[in-house]
C-alpha cells in the first residue's frame, strides 16, 4: 500500500506491507529497519534504524498530531484512494480556509477590533478573547478585508468555534 | 490540636496539602466544584463537599457556601492554599471568630502587606529600598501621565490589590498609556473586584528573587534563603531554582536580613514570602510581600529538607516553630518547572481538553507536585497550572541534568503542556550558565522556536511512520473493532488460580 505523509510541506512517500509480526515499511524506496508497537490507543513505541523513539499521536480533524521525542508536528496521511482522488483533482485545499479566524479555546470575546469591511494588515489585533482568567489578544494571521464576524461581545464561544473570516 | 482541615481550594495545591496533613494523621476535607467532581484533590481527601458551579466566583469564592460546609464536615481549621480567598483578610477573620483555625497569617498582617502601598510604606520604616514610584492610587489620566513624566519612562501600570501579573502593563511612551491603563483597571476590576493601580519606575534587566520567611507566635521569625525567580511570562512565573547563580553571599545576607525585619514589622506568623527586584548592579528593591504559601515553596523544602505545610500547621496551632535560624542550612540545588496547560510555543495560549494519557517521571530526586489524572477534563475555568515538577541535586549542574532527563520521560497527551518548553529552556547556554534575568525568556524564544523547527529527516519519518501505523489502527478498529489490550493480566490469573485452591 502507498502512503504520502505531509509535514510543513515536506512530502515523503512510503510503501508499507502489513506483515504477521508488523509493517514493512520502504521510505524513497529503501527498506526501513523500523518496528512500531502501539503501547496505548495514543502511545506508540518505535524503533527505527536501532533508535528507540517514544510517540504519543491524537487524531485532530483529518490529519494526526504527532510527538516525536518532545517535537510536535501536524503530520497529514494520504492513502492510495485519496492520494487517486487527488490526481483527478477533487481535493480540499488548506488555502481557502486561511482566512477562517476560529478560537483555540474556549472563552468569552469581551472586544473586537474590526468592523465588516475593514481592511486589516497580518498581526493587527483582530479580537480579545478571556480564558483561564487571562485577556488573550488574537491577532490575524493573514492580510485582507474582513466579510463576516459571527460573535458579539459579551458572549462566550465554544472552541473551534468560527469568529470571523477575512477574505484574502 | 488540630484533628481535620478542610482545603478552601482546588488543583495541586490542594493535593499537597492534604498529603503533608494524611501523613501526620489529620483528616482532610476537600470543597469541589461541579467542573472537579472527579479531580484529584476530591480522590484523595477523606471527606468532600459540593461547593458550586463551575465559575470561581460561585465555588471556590464561595464563601458562604464555604462556611457551610466547615460546620456540615466539623472540620477545625481551614487551610486556603494559593490564591482564592488565601489572601481575604475577611474571610480569614470569620474563620477565626467561628471559633475555626484559619492556616494562615492574621488578618492584620493581610490587610497590610496586601496593599502595595500600605506594604511600601512599612518597608520604608524599616529602611527597606523601595522602587521610585506613586504611594497613593492614580486617580485621573492627566495625574498618571504627569507622573510617569517625572519618573521617566518605561512605566510600570500595576494593580492595588494584584499578583500573578494580572492588571500589569508596562507602558513605553505617553502615547499608550491611556489604552494601558484601561486595560490594567478592567482586568483588575475582574480579578481581584479593585480597579485601584499605581505607577513605578520600570527596573531594566533585574532580577527576581524572593526570601521565604516564616514567623510563630512565640517570636521566632526565620528565613529559609531565597528563590530565583526570574523566568517568567506574562510577569508569572515559569522556573525557579535555589540557590540563586546570580547572587553572592553579602546580598544574600543582606536580602534575608530586610525580610526578616520586614517580617517582624507587620507582626507576621506563618509562611510568607518576601519578594525583591535586584538590578544589574546588583541593587535590591522590596517589591511585595505574600502572605501565604508560594506555588514555588518546594524548592526551599527540597535544599531545607523541610516540610513547610508541616510548619504551618504546627504554628496555627500554636507551637514553635520545629527548627531554629542556626539549624537552617540549606544542602544542594533545587529546581522546579511549572506544568501550565499552555504551548510554549505558541506565546503560550491556554490548551483545554482532556488528558488522555500521562508519562510520569520519577526515580532519584524527582518529586512531581500535579493535580492531575489521566482521564480529566481541563476546563477553562480555572488558573491554567496543573503541577510542577522538582529536582534536586548536590550541585547546580547535576539538578539541572536531573531535570531535563525528567522532562524527557514526561508524556502528557491530550492537551499543549509548557513541558518541551522548560526542557528547552534549561537546556539553552544562558540558562546552564545562569545567565538569565527576567527579560531572557523574552530574548530567546525566537531562538528555541528556531531549534524546535530543526526538525531532522530521522524524526520526520518516525513521525510519519507513527501516524500511518496510527492511521491503520483507526481504520482496523473501525472496521474489526481491533484492540491490542486483550492480554490478560498475569495478577489476574493467578488471582483466579488461588481462588480454585
Amino acid at each position: 500500500m502507498k502512503f504520502q505523509a505531509i509535514i510543513d510541506e515536506q512530502i515523503l512517500n512510503f510503501d508499507v506491507e502489513q506483515t504477521a509480526c508488523g509493517l514493512d515499511i520502504s521510505f524513497n524506496d529503501n527498506n526501513l529497519d523500523a518496528d512500531c508497537r502501539p503501547l496505548t490507543s495514543n502511545s506508540f513505541s518505535l524503533i527505527l534504524n536501532g533508535k528507540s523513539h517514544y510517540l504519543t499521536i491524537t487524531e485532530n480533524d483529518n490529519s494526526f498530531e504527532v510527538t516525536v521525542d518532545q517535537h510536535t508536528n501536524l503530520v497529514k496521511v494520504k492513502d492510495e484512494t485519496e492520494l487517486l482522488l487527488d490526481k483527478f483533482g477533487f481535493s480540499d485545499s488548506d488555502e481557502d480556509h486561511a482566512g477562517e479566524i476560529h478560537a483555540q479555546i474556549p472563552g468569552l470575546v469581551t472586544q473586537i477590533y474590526a468592523e465588516i469591511g475593514s481592511s486589516i494588515e497580518k498581526g493587527q489585533k483582530l479580537f480579545i478573547l478571556e480564558a483561564m482568567k487571562m485577556e488573550n489578544e488574537i491577532s490575524s494571521p493573514v492580510s485582507g478585508v474582513v466579510k463576516n464576524i459571527l460573535v458579539e461581545i459579551g458572549l462566550p464561544v465554544e472552541k473551534n468555534d468560527l469568529i470571523m473570516e477575512i477574505e484574502i | 490540636m488540630i484533628r481535620k482541615i478542610l482545603i478552601a481550594n482546588r488543583g495541586e495545591i490542594a493535593v499537597r496539602v492534604i498529603r503533608s496533613c494524611h501523613e501526620i494523621g489529620i483528616e482532610t476535607v476537600a470543597i469541589y466544584s461541579e467542573a472537579d467532581r472527579t479531580s484529584p484533590h476530591v480522590l484523595k481527601a477523606t471527606e468532600a463537599y459540593c461547593v458550586g458551579p463551575a465559575p470561581s466566583s460561585e465555588s471556590y469564592l464561595n464563601v458562604e457556601k464555604i462556611l457551610e460546609i466547615i460546620q456540615i464536615s466539623g472540620a477545625d481549621a481551614v487551610h486556603p492554599g494559593y490564591g482564592f480567598l488565601s489572601e481575604n483578610a475577611k474571610f480569614a477573620d470569620t474563620i477565626a471568630k467561628m471559633g475555626v483555625v484559619w492556616i494562615g497569617p492574621p488578618s492584620d498582617a493581610i490587610i497590610t502587606m496586601g496593599d502595595k502601598m500600605a506594604a511600601r510604606e512599612l518597608a520604608k520604616k524599616v529602611n527597606a529600598p523601595i522602587i521610585p514610584g506613586t504611594t497613593e492610587p492614580i486617580s485621573s489620566l492627566d495625574k498618571a501621565i504627569k507622573i510617569a513624566d517625572k519618573i521617566g519612562y518605561p512605566v510600570l501600570i500595576k494593580a492595588a490589590g494584584g499578583g500573578g501579573g494580572k492588571g500589569m502593563r508596562i507602558v513605553q511612551s505617553a502615547q499608550e498609556i491611556e489604552d494601558a491603563i484601561n486595560r490594567a483597571k478592567s482586568e483588575a476590576g475582574k480579578a481581584f473586584s479593585d480597579d485601584r493601580i499605581y505607577i513605578e519606575k520600570y527596573l531594566e534587566e533585574p532580577h527576581h528573587i524572593e526570601i521565604q520567611v516564616f514567623a510563630d507566635n512565640h517570636g521566632n521569625v526565620v528565613s529559609f534563603g531565597e528563590r530565583e525567580c526570574s523566568v517568567q511570562r506574562r510577569y508569572q512565573k515559569i522556573i525557579e531554582e535555589t540557590p540563586s547563580p546570580f547572587i553572592d553571599d553579602k546580598l544574600r545576607k543582606q536580602l534575608n536580613e530586610t525580610a526578616i525585619n520586614i517580617t517582624r514589622e507587620c507582626n507576621y506568623i506563618g509562611a510568607g514570602t518576601v519578594e525583591f527586584l535586584v538590578d544589574k548592579h546588583k541593587n535590591l528593591y522590596f517589591l511585595e510581600m505574600n502572605t501565604r504559601l508560594q506555588v514555588e515553596h518546594p524548592i526551599t523544602e527540597m535544599v531545607n529538607q523541610i516540610d513547610l505545610v508541616k510548619e504551618q500547621i504546627r504554628v496555627a496551632d500554636g507551637k514553635q516553630l520545629s527548627i531554629s535560624q542556626n539549624e537552617i542550612h540549606p544542602k544542594g540545588h533545587a529546581i522546579e518547572c511549572r506544568l501550565y496547560a499552555e504551548d510554549g510555543f505558541n506565546n503560550f495560549a491556554p490548551s483545554v481538553g482532556n488528558i488522555l494519557e500521562m508519562d510520569i517521571p520519577q526515580g532519584l530526586g524527582i518529586r512531581l507536585d500535579d493535580g492531575i489524572r489521566t482521564g480529566q477534563e481541563i476546563s477553562p475555568y480555572y488558573d491554567p497550572l496543573l503541577g510542577k515538577l522538582i529536582s534536586w541535586g548536590n550541585t547546580r549542574k547535576e539538578a539541572m541534568a536531573r531535570m531535563i532527563r525528567a522532562l524527557s520521560e514526561f508524556h502528557i497527551v491530550g492537551i499543549e503542556t509548557t513541558i518541551p518548553f522548560c526542557k528547552m529552556f534549561i537546556q539553552h547556554p544562558r540558562f546552564q550558565n545562569g545567565d538569565y534575568g527576567t527579560k531572557t525568556l523574552e530574548e530567546i524564544k525566537e531562538e528555541l522556536l528556531e531549534t524546535l523547527r530543526e526538525y531532522s529527516d530521522d524524526l520526520n519519518v518516525a513521525a510519519s511512520i507513527g501516524a500511518i501505523q496510527k492511521n491503520l489502527l483507526t481504520d482496523q478498529s473501525s472496521a474489526s473493532n481491533f484492540t491490542e489490550t486483550k492480554q490478560i493480566s498475569n495478577w489476574a490469573t493467578s488471582g483466579r488460580k488461588d481462588n480454585l485452591r
